[in-house]
């Protein structure tokens, strides 16, 4: 366990700096630094020996440090003194309403700011049009005890990136400030995009660990290739490969007794649509019609376990806490809707933790099962994509021989699981954990910074 | 609706001795249920239950014929009408509902309709909304309440009128008392109503105490709460010490009810009732300590807290603050259902009708303080904040919570703050635009909802 210290902000307009005695012994500290800011000061022991730090508001103004009044970490390196971390969350989407900076998720973050006090950390979100890169100064957006404050505040130690969407990902302003940040100033960016469907599939079944919990997926090619997939499966499905919250997802059944088709979307209304064709042309050319269909994936349909004829799949929550190991933090299970194509809450889905949906032996096992898939499939994924992960959600299925298998893989995975009321408090270990990984790549970028940066 | 539910019409047959021994029921629901004629079922009405054999027949859509005399067993005195069914396979068993009894407590007089006071339109309302969905309302009180069965009241052609019903699949508690809450007979009844299993939502009165240190627990919630302390002489001290406002409420208060107003100017401290019965509705005092010694006697041991007082801002020099109601839906997630801006009556500091304030539409009420954007922003927060706060109460406590009204007041810099939650919220504050009211409209779903729940288990 690493120890904490609180930081008390005296009058004092000197550049003295009362340390716990402890990290003085042996040692000779010459600088304090807080982000990317550092400033050569005296560290003497504190004159009571307490366990403290306690430095003047000059300090605290040349260090440009906010007083929050919480015990933070410190890291030793080079004769140099780290408080914080300052972990900033970069962000787009502000609005200049200071009750609500950033549209309807400011109260998403101002929960993700909050556990500062928890965690040890100093988060802090901020946008592009934040950065003073002349003065090496953000403007970041703190959440506290009054609400939303923003302070001028040094680059922080790491950067955990919520852009909200690919859009944002893809705009090129903010993917070279992304890029600056990260190779100009080395600062450690974690979740650094949105996953790619079809990357996510050729990497893992690279992997020996995990390949069983593939369906067949293909990038989709013509519709020849989806009538040879139907010969094999009893269904198929077509995803986007860049699609999100089950948006364009179409499920293709091929009906040996009637020798008919049968496609089950959701239409441009949001109706629920199950339709039957005498061919698969004739399907592809009512539904798609003129639609290009090239960033369109074909992935084998999994006979799932139901609840009274409903479908059922599961999302796991994954994340990286303060040691850098990966967690399950969150199993929920997700009961598609009445002849929806999926089980997203927009289609009339209903969440359920699995002990509401099956006995306690089977609830047991299938969580087993479905952490230890979600683990060795993290592993694996941080290994064969580019970047820095630290959570992941997963929407895996278990087939009716309780095989367990992967749908997707979602870096930037959404937070409806969690409006689920036996489900708020794993919101709140996600959301501590996201943060407290952020300590463990500071220590990491100061003690191992090749490691990092390899 | 999640639970796939099918709207059946229940139609009373049985006069020739082969209607007798059926019962019938419209071709594509049996279809639907993937049943064949002539099989036998249990077939369930509230708590009653008879095996039935079932005739697939050319109805009207959802048709259900039963013969009289079975029907008559199911105990409900207007058994035909609309209902929502389902078919369980696991209990081969066809379910009808929602047998929907509201709970609360008023005057029983033999030769007089009932009279529920301040929910009695509501209560209507539910019963119109009910009937056209599916199902069959009715309300009763605790002195009605039996293990075996009900009395209470049903509504036909528009007048109450007395019957007994079976016992219901869910109960929606709008007891008027906290007092009664705390009651032996209403203990008894929630021990027994446990262990038959019945759905019982609201099962309480929120104390304003518990509701603050349940959301104290949440660091983001922090900026939202006015200051609050249980009353005592220090407390009084130290909170209009560091406040120019506080004020001093029952923890078991409501409707604005015996609500005191403390405020600082030159260091003269005026005490303000919302009684507006006592004749010293204007005290000063000259010390925090005098103020303490005057509150004493008025709170005489009940338990109060102080409250940091807000500088709200006014309408017109009327206090202002918002209702935001919030419902539970079928997925279990919370939703606005109203939100209104409530103005008080003249020269009262709580906004609460019960006292003579008036409603209005939120934007048009912000847009006199802020600019219409800002308006608009405050607004989306409102119903953000209220939602996040009815799922931390209704996750953090005990029971089944289905609606809860969140009262937030906004300051004049545009920032909000809770005033209280209630969950027995008032139903005179929706606007009564529509015959069956959104929220009416949600309760029918959340009752609907917990009724075919648990009667599938």
């Amino acid at each position: 366990m690493r120890k904490r210290y609180l930081i008390e902000i005296s009058d004092s307009n000197q550049t003295t700096v009362y340390c716990p005695p402890s990290l003085l012994e042996g040692r000779n500290i010459k600088k304090l630094t807080f982000g990317s800011q550092s400033i050569e000061v005296n560290f003497i022991p504190h004159p009571e020996r307490k366990e403290k730090f306690v430095f003047g508001k000059k300090v605290a103004e040349m260090i440009y440090f906010p007083d929050y009044k919480i015990p933070l970490h410190v890291f030793i390196e080079n004769q140099t003194l780290f408080i914080g971390p300052l972990v900033g969350i970069f962000t787009a989407g502000f609005t200049p309403f200071s009750i609500r900076p950033i549209g309807e998720r400011s109260l998403f973050f101002s929960k993700l700011l909050s556990v500062k006090q928890m965690v040890g950390a100093l988060p802090f979100m901020f946008g592009e049009q934040h950065i003073d890169w002349d003065r090496g100064l953000i403007k970041g957006f703190f959440y506290h005890e009054n609400g939303w404050e923003i302070h001028e505040i040094p680059f922080p130690n790491v950067i955990y990136d919520r852009l909200p969407n690919r859009k944002t990902e893809n705009n090129s302003i903010l993917r070279k400030v992304k890029e600056r940040l990260q190779n100009d100033y080395l600062i450690p960016w974690y979740n650094p995009g949105f996953f790619n469907k079809l990357d996510v599939f050729n990497g893992l079944i690279q992997d020996r660990t995990v390949r069983e919990y593939l369906p067949e997926t293909q990038a989709f090619s013509s519709v020849s290739q989806v009538r040879e997939l139907l010969a094999r499966h009893s269904h198929v499905y077509l995803k986007p490969i860049n699609g999100s919250l089950g948006l364009g997802i179409h499920q293709i059944i091929f009906d040996e007794q009637d020798a008919a088709y049968y496609c089950r979307y959701c239409d441009s209304d949001g109706v629920n649509r199950l339709r039957k064709f005498a061919t698969l042309d004739g399907l592809f050319n009512t539904v798609f019609g003129s639609k290009r269909l090239n960033s369109i994936l074909v992935q084998q349909g999994i006979s799932l376990i139901k609840n009274e004829q409903r479908k059922i799949d599961f999302r796991v929550h994954t994340n990286k806490d303060d040691k850098g190991f990966w967690k399950v933090t969150a199993i929920a299970a997700k009961i598609a809707g009445p002849g929806s194509v999926t089980t997203h809450l927009k289609n009339g889905g209903v969440i359920k933790t699995p002990e509401e949906i099956f006995p306690p032996a089977e609830s047991r096992d299938l969580c087993k099962s479905l952490s230890e898939a979600a683990l060795l499939l993290s592993r694996s994924l941080e290994k064969n994509m580019a970047g820095i992960i630290g959570e992941i959600g997963f929407d895996l299925g278990v087939g009716r021989d309780g095989k367990v298998w992967l749908f997707e893989a979602n870096s930037k995975p959404g937070r409806s699981i969690f409006s689920h009321p036996e489900l708020k408090g794993f919101d709140l270990l996600t959301r501590k954990l996201s943060i407290a990984f952020a300590i463990y790549l500071t220590e990491q970028a100061i003690y191992y910074p090749e490691e990092i940066f390899k | 609706m999640v639970l796939s539910l099918t709207s059946v019409t229940i139609v009373e047959t049985g006069h020739t001795p082969e209607e007798e021994a059926y019962v019938k029921i419209c071709r594509k629901v049996l279809r639907k249920w993937n049943l064949k004629s002539n099989s036998v079922i249990q077939f369930k009405i509230g708590s009653c239950s008879s095996e039935v054999l079932v005739q697939s027949a050319d109805l009207i859509p959802g048709g259900i014929q039963i013969p009289k005399k079975l029907l008559e067993t199911f105990t409900l005195p207007e058994p035909d009408g609309r209902y929502l069914a389902k078919y369980t396979a696991k209990n081969n068993t066809i379910l009808v509902g929602p047998v929907i009894g509201l709970l609360t407590d008023f005057e029983i007089n033999e030769n007089k309709e009932p009279n529920f006071r301040s929910i009695h339109a509501f209560c209507e309302e539910l019963h119109h909304g009910i009937a056209e969905t599916g199902g069959f309302f009715y309300v009763f009180s605790l002195q009605g309440f039996s293990e075996t069965g009900i009395q209470g009241y049903y509504h036909k052609d528009g007048k109450w009128i007395a019957g007994n019903f079976p016992l219901p699949d869910v109960i929606y508690n709008r007891i008027h008392s906290r007092k009664l809450e705390y009651h032996k007979i209403f203990l008894s009844f929630y021990k027994c109503i446990n262990s038959l299993k019945i759905p019982f939502f609201n099962d309480r009165f929120l104390p304003k105490w518990e509701v603050y240190n349940l959301l104290l627990q949440e660091d983001f919630i922090h900026p939202y709460l006015p200051e609050t302390k249980i009353f005592s002489n220090e407390n009084l001290v130290n909170m209009i010490s560091q406040h120019d406002t506080v004020f001093v409420k029952p923890v078991h208060g409501s409707q604005g009810r015996r609500i005191l107003k403390i405020s600082k100017e030159d260091e003269i401290f005026n005490i303000q009732s919302s009684l507006t019965s006592m004749t010293d509705k204007f005290i000063k005092k000259e010390s925090p300590e005098a103020v303490y010694d005057h509150l004493k006697q008025i709170i005489n041991n009940k338990i109060y807290i102080v409250q940091q007082g807000i500088s709200l801002t006014s309408f017109h020099s009327r206090t202002m603050d918002f209702r935001v109601l919030c419902h539970k839906n079928f997925q279990e997630l919370w939703e606005v259902t109203s939100l209104v801006a409530r103005i008080s009556g003249e020269k009262q500091f709580v906004s609460n009708i019960a006292r003579g304030g008036e409603i209005m539409k939120p934007l048009a009420a912000l847009s006199h303080i802020f600019p219409r954007d800002t308006a608009r922003e405050i607004i989306s927060l409102m119903k953000e904040l209220s939602i996040e706060i009815a799922g931390i109460l209704s996750s953090k406590s005990a029971g089944l919570t289905g609606e809860l009204g969140v009262d937030i007041g906004v300051d004049k810099a545009g920032n909000l703050w809770l005033i209280e939650v209630n969950s027995k919220p008032s139903k005179n504050f929706e606007e009564p635009e529509k015959k069956i009211r959104p929220s009416a409209r949600s309760i029918i779903k959340y009752c609907t909802k917990l009724a075919f729940e648990a009667l599938s288990e």
